[in-house]
């Protein structure tokens, strides 16, 4: 049925915004998790990718998420000597977690979770509806 | 008395399948709202009216649109189901608008059908 397709589709999308979140959590948790040991590296952020995919039972294209992946780059060095992740030199390597980036992402994960479940509640009133015909 | 044979009726049940279809187009547009690279799609839009004057015979034919095209299946039924693609990226508040219109056109039909049949019961005097 064409109705229980997009609810099934909009359910898809809504998993695959749950992992991004998931990841958003992580970042956000690790915005200060240094190395173990001197010198050592920091967390890096990570994200999630998304691809779409035929699902072949539905027959439509639904939605599915990527390993996390870390992201590269430049990090951020602190004067700390006193931490035990600092080199010889007493700088410690910080993440490249920006607390502001996670939220905007954060956002945007909310947004699209929200959307999907528009469809869900359109794709119900139209179940009922059908229903309702039974009714006469 | 088959209420397919009537044309108002036909035209009804496929203007709920049309919209069934949309609906799943438009969730397939909805679930990759964050998909790199991904085309969103819609149904193309089907003339319901012409439907009803029954200036079709039947379910919806295909067009031949080449000479090529022999023997177009005359119970096609869900060849008016086709998908096109609208261009751009998916724009939230765009797929959203043609969900709520989808579903307002939906229960608008379900609603004359009941009419439609309230009608014929009258006329047969339950």
């Amino acid at each position: 049925m064409d109705l229980d397709t997009s609810m099934r589709l909009a359910y898809a999308g809504m998993t695959a915004q749950t992992q991004r979140l998931k990841v958003i959590a992580e970042n956000l948790a690790n915005t200060d998790s240094t190395a173990r040991t001197p010198g050592g590296e920091p967390y890096r952020r990570k994200v999630v990718s998304f691809h779409s995919v035929l699902d072949k039972t539905l027959g439509a294209t639904s939605v599915a998420v990527g390993p996390p992946v870390t992201v590269p780059g430049k990090l951020e060095s602190k004067w700390d000597p006193g931490n035990p992740a600092a080199d010889a030199q007493g700088f410690v390597q910080m993440p490249n977690v920006s607390p502001v980036v996670e939220l905007m992402d954060m956002r945007d994960a909310q947004q699209s979770y929200q959307a999907n479940l528009n469809v869900i509640d359109a794709a119900k009133a139209m179940i009922s509806h059908t229903l309702e015909l039974l009714r006469g | 008395m088959d209420l397919t044979q009537i044309p108002l009726f036909k035209a009804m049940a496929a203007k709920l399948a049309w919209l069934g279809g949309r609906q799943t187009v438009l969730a397939e547009n909805v679930a990759n709202l964050n998909t790199p690279g991904f085309h969103p799609s819609d149904l193309k839009p089907v003339d319901f009216a012409k439907l009803l004057k029954g200036e079709t015979s039947g379910p919806l034919q295909m067009v031949a649109t080449a000479p090529a095209h022999i023997g177009t299946p005359a119970s096609g039924g869900q060849a008016n189901l086709q998908k096109v693609g609208t261009g751009g990226p998916v724009q939230v508040e765009e797929q959203m608008m043609k969900v709520s219109d989808t579903a307002t056109q939906y229960a608008f039909t379900t609603t004359l059908y009941q009419k439609q049949i309230a009608l014929i019961k009258t006329a047969l005097g339950h």
